[in-house]
């Protein structure tokens, strides 16, 4: 047993359970993995080594426990999930020393589940990006091919899990997040039902859009994950009361007979030919193995990037008005009064795409232009909610493709926010509707032999459904990683 | 509708940012922010006529919380957080 | 020169009467020492979340049934924002539409007015700055950030300060009894905005007005107006413009200030709160916060009265802020209104008042209060005794009997001992006495008073009174 890095979640924790391997072992099997990839990946922003340690030899001395079903697994989270006393950045200089005085419900549900956070993993600041360039804190790269990025923004996630850093770890999906850095790594990743995973002590992006989900390299370890944090949490209005099954029981269920939904303004879109081939590819396993594909139309879906980076900026806007260098963070300017430490820490601290943002989303909804922009897209967001309402009462999921593009070149976007907006198309109509999707590899490209992936859409709260469609799919499409 | 540089700095300084000082820097963000608002502008395509705005796909909430003390935060680390902290207060410049 | 008509219209803020605070769970305690009352939800941490407080909600409402109001079945908040160092967000949770509460009013018979309300909202309570002008700085205090509140909108329905210094008084009243708020001005518990425009008489359009904002005191309220009505007069007598302010009256000066002008006014940009589910109020709600909503002030004014109380005093109980809470109290240890309220008129609530002590917590509670009416009614003690006795338990509290037995000041009822002293007086003062055998009834008083000081106040005027005139006849 000398890679335990490489073991899967579900593998590790059932060597953990049976005391064949320690927590101390484990633990320490991916800080020493770590090491030697960080200085090439650059996946996490604070790496807490010492204390997971030691938390791993408290571990080992209690012994494992089946209730404890994380029980001594080294995780990984984003730096947005709030841990106490231990640096929490958002990748952003305003919080580059912020050190919170409290746990994200998530962090703390997987501490009660027994797990080991040893490091927070790099975004885009704030979690704006697809890309991870936008960290204030350097870039992340794609452990397939690192001169490419690892996607985002939860990209330090994907590539830490895809470098066998861990054998999981925590994103968050605003309007792609967690699905397309995972495909674009070759791992795999849910954004679950909004509502379904508390939001408490996860620093905010967009209210109504951000869902915290698991990535890791097979689907029955994101269940296992998603299984110990979901359900209602009395800290957030909106999680849901929806009852939470067994995610980590999962059965795969028959491919054959399976009804699944293409919207066709998803598959015909502008797809790189690396993608195309591989897609096409995977309808013809899909067909082969017995499952029945029908194309839906969604009108709406044109509309889906305008309305979302209304949207999304808009809540980010006032989300983001907490940080005005008063009682935390960073300050500068105090010297030139009230008016002046306001702007110069924002203007400081605060990077230039999350700047442009909050100034796109302070325009939507100021006076003059709330009607045309804000309520215009909420209008919209509806018109895409009944879209997937109609096309998902006539089938069992959708399917789609999750990035136009496998893993592009570092700086290739960088300075034409419209084109990169858009690469996001496939993604975000999700999160506007508040659905439930599984991104999971679907083979490498033929040329650039980079992962490309698909994402399986569900109704609200089936998730346990989808886990066990993506057994199947697992099967169908061998893992990457 | 457009976004012209002195509308995007008014709205900047509602946010409490402001513009590059350098003109060529701030016409550049100028640009790009028309740019984003021009491509925001296929929303005057939808037919929402008679549609209800959704503002959020919150389902099966709990309702409002008992009027029950409870504990968060330590005040006493909550303080401590601050870039100026005098006695127990957080301290910022005189507000004239 | 036209003859100019102001019309105003209120805004006033009122903190309800909670444990916790609006969105955590924060005690709500005034008067604690700065920043102990505080958790990552009401300082803006990253993160944090707002979850409302279910008793907010019960208490808004049973604000909007009182005033006869439209109760929304369902209502949202929205975020308002603005950037001031003691809104921790950045954004303030309010209500904009539709609000918890639309329509209703209150009528004010004495000026003949019927003033019509806008709507009732929900909203949360900024921090507090205290400006150190020696260091020049702004020190900011978050223990208030976040405490309820419910924003009552009036239209702009009062044309005199008089109206809406009655108005006010009305309106405080109803909350305190209802329970919905303590209603402390001195703590801003319920203070107010006030909206003031000149028109033209006979005029249907409005003029341009000021805001005067903060208000915490009803005189003020009423001071603030007439310097307003004068000085927007002046204005308009000069053929000057009325500006479109906020500004705030100096009391010390007798005066309104510009804090702001239009120039600078907001734009909040409202929309809908997205850590916020709709607010619900179904009919089963409704229908339990109506049950379980205490009686409206005049309904209480005329239970006082069925029970004996002059107007006075049951006026009196319903206005002095904990008088009524005591009074129900002391009604629980002895069944005798009259008695009560009589002490509690002339002893309790003047002392109280004078040494700044909320009824309830005084030495002197509603038990021992209720031992000496008593100790009255059983004629074991005479008014004057009583009246003597309560200083020392104002101060210290303790049992009416024992003290009474202390300091030998229990009437002495006892016949024996009443004709002892009597025959002694008789026999100290046979002019007197042979006077009255002659006729001169009035010299009975003479008589009664030598007894009830050598009793030091103790005897039992009464009896005493009887006593003498028998033994003078004999």
């Amino acid at each position: 047993m000398t890679e335990l890095h490489k073991l899967t979640l579900t593998e590790a924790a059932r060597l953990l359970q049976s005391r064949e391997i320690s927590a101390v072992e484990m633990v320490g099997a991916s800080l020493a993995r770590l090491e030697a990839t960080e200085p090439l990946i650059q996946a996490c922003l604070t790496v807490a080594g010492e204390e997971a340690l030691a938390e791993a030899r408290a571990l080992d001395q209690a012994g494992p426990d089946p209730a404890r079903p994380l029980w001594g697994l080294p995780l990984t989270v984003k730096d947005v999930f709030l841990t106490k006393g231990l640096r929490t950045t958002a990748a952003s200089r305003y919080l580059e020393n912020y050190i919170p005085a409290y746990d994200a419900r998530v962090v703390e549900r997987l501490r009660r589940a027994g797990a080991v956070i040893i490091a927070k993993t790099n975004l885009d600041e704030f979690a704006m990006g697809n890309s991870t360039e936008f960290s204030a804190f350097g870039l992340t790269r794609n452990p397939w091919n690192p001169i490419k990025v690892p996607g985002g923004s939860s990209g330090g996630a994907a590539a830490s899990v895809a470098a066998y850093q861990s054998p999981g770890g925590f994103g968050t999906d605003t309007g792609g997040s967690i699905r397309q850095p995972a495909c674009l790594c070759g791992c795999a990743g849910i954004k679950p039902t909004y509502g379904r995973v508390s939001r408490y002590g996860i620093v905010a992006f967009a209210s109504s859009l951000d869902q915290a989900g698991p990535l890791a390299r097979r689907v029955r370890d994101c269940a296992c994950l998603l299984a110990a944090v979901a359900g209602p949490d009395e800290r957030d209005a909106t999680s849901s009361l929806h009852p939470v099954e067994n995610y980590g029981a999962a059965a795969a269920r028959p491919l054959a007979g399976l009804k699944l939904g293409l919207p066709r303004e998803l598959w015909s879109a502008n797809l790189d030919p690396e993608v195309r081939s591989v897609l096409k590819a995977a309808l013809h396993t899909l067909e082969g193995a017995g499952t029945k594909l029908v194309e839906f139309s969604f009108p709406s879906l044109k509309y889906t990037v305008a309305a979302y980076y209304v949207l999304a900026s808009s809540e980010a806007s006032t989300n983001l008005a907490r940080y005005d260098g008063v009682r935390y963070g960073r300050r500068a300017g105090g010297s030139g009064g009230l008016a002046e430490l306001y702007v110069s820490s924002r203007q400081s601290f605060l990077g230039p795409e999350v700047r442009r943002r909050i100034i796109l989303g302070t325009f939507a909804l100021s006076s003059g232009y709330y009607e045309a922009y804000f309520q215009k897209a909420a209008r919209v967001r509806r018109l895409i909610r009944d879209d997937y309402a109609r096309a998902l009462a006539g089938c069992d999921f959708l399917l789609a493709p999750v990035s136009p593009l496998p893993a592009w070149d570092l700086g290739r976007f960088i300075d034409d926010p419209v084109t990169n907006y858009g690469l996001d198309l496939m993604t975000l109509s999700v999160n506007l509707a508040g659905l439930p999707a599984l991104a999971f590899p679907a083979g490498l490209g033929p040329t650039g032999g980079l992962p490309v992936g698909l994402q399986l859409i569900a109704r609200p709260f089936e998730e346990m459904a989808l886990f066990s469609a993506g057994l199947a799919l697992e099967e169908a499409f061998p893992p990457l990683l | 509708m457009t976004l012209d540089q002195k509308t995007a700095e008014r709205i900047a300084e509602l946010a409490r940012l402001h513009f590059d000082k350098d003109p060529a820097a701030a016409a550049r963000l100028a640009k790009e922010l028309s740019g984003i608002v021009k491509a925001m502008d296929i929303l005057n395509e939808a037919d929402v006529a008679g549609v209800e705005p959704l503002y959020s796909p919150l389902a099966e909430v709990a309702g409002p919380r008992p009027d029950e003390p409870g504990r968060g935060a330590e005040p006493e680390a909550l303080l401590d957080q601050a870039p100026e902290r005098v006695g127990r207060f957080f301290a910022v410049p005189k507000i004239i | 020169m036209p003859v100019f008509e102001p019309v105003i219209g209120l805004e006033i803020h009122s903190q309800l009467k909670t444990a916790t605070k609006m969105f955590c769970s924060c005690p709500i305690t005034p008067g604690a020492e700065p920043n102990t009352h505080i958790c990552e939800v009401c300082t803006g941490q990253p993160g944090a979340l707002p979850r409302l407080n279910a008793r907010a909600v019960e208490l808004a409402v049973r604000a909007g049934l009182a005033l006869g109001a439209q109760v929304s079945e369902i209502s949202v908040f929205a975020r308002k924002n603005y950037f001031y160092p003691d809104l921790p967000n950045g954004f303030q949770n309010s209500q904009l539409d539709p609000p918890i509460c639309r329509g209703g009013g209150l009528d004010l018979p004495d000026y003949g007015r019927h003033i019509r309300l806008n709507r009732i909202h929900l909203e949360d309570d900024a921090g507090k700055c205290l400006h150190d002008e020696q260091r020049g700085q702004t020190l900011v205090d978050l223990n208030r950030a976040g405490a309820p509140l419910i924003e009552i909108v009036t239209e702009p329905d009062f044309r005199s300060a008089g109206e809406v210094m009655d108005f006010l008084k009305k309106l405080h009243a109803i909350l305190v009894q209802l329970e919905v708020t303590a209603g402390r001005l001195e703590e801003g518990e319920f203070r107010c905005d006030v909206n003031v425009s000149l028109r033209p008489r006979g005029a249907e359009a409005l003029g341009r007005r000021s805001e005067i904002k903060n208000l915490n005191s009803f005189r003020h309220v009423g001071q603030a107006i007439e310097y307003e009505i004068v000085r927007q007069g002046g204005l308009l007598e000069r053929g000057e413009k009325i500006e479109q302010e906020t500004r705030l009256f100096d009391p010390a000066r007798q005066e309104t200030r510009t804090l702001r002008g239009k120039e600078e006014a907001h734009d909040y940009r409202y929309f809908p709160q997205p850590d916020l589910p709709p607010v619900l109020v179904p009919p089963a709600l409704l229908a339990r916060i109506k049950a379980e909503m205490p009686p409206l002030p005049e309904a209480v004014m005329a239970e006082l009265l069925s029970l004996g109380l002059t107007a006075e005093q049951a006026t009196l109980l319903l206005e002095r802020r904990g008088a009524l809470e005591y009074f129900k109290a002391a009604l629980t240890f002895l069944d005798d209104p009259k008695r009560l309220a009589t002490l509690m008129v002339e002893l309790l609530l003047p002392a109280a008042q004078k040494e700044n002590i909320p009824p309830l917590d005084c030495a002197c509670g509603p038990e021992v209060l209720a031992a000496l009416a008593r100790l009255l009614a059983e004629e074991a003690l005479g008014r004057r005794a009583a009246y003597d006795l309560f200083p020392e338990l104002f101060a210290r509290g303790g049992d009416p009997e024992a003290l009474a037995r202390d300091r030998g000041v229990f009437q002495i009822s006892e016949t024996g001992a009443l004709e002892a002293l009597a025959r002694e007086l008789i026999a100290a003062h046979p002019e007197e006495a042979r006077r009255y055998r002659e006729g001169q009834d009035k010299l009975l008083s003479f008589f009664v008073g030598r007894l009830m000081r050598q009793s030091r106040g103790a005897a039992n005027p009464k009896l005493a009174g009887e006593i003498l005139a028998r033994l003078l006849k004999t």
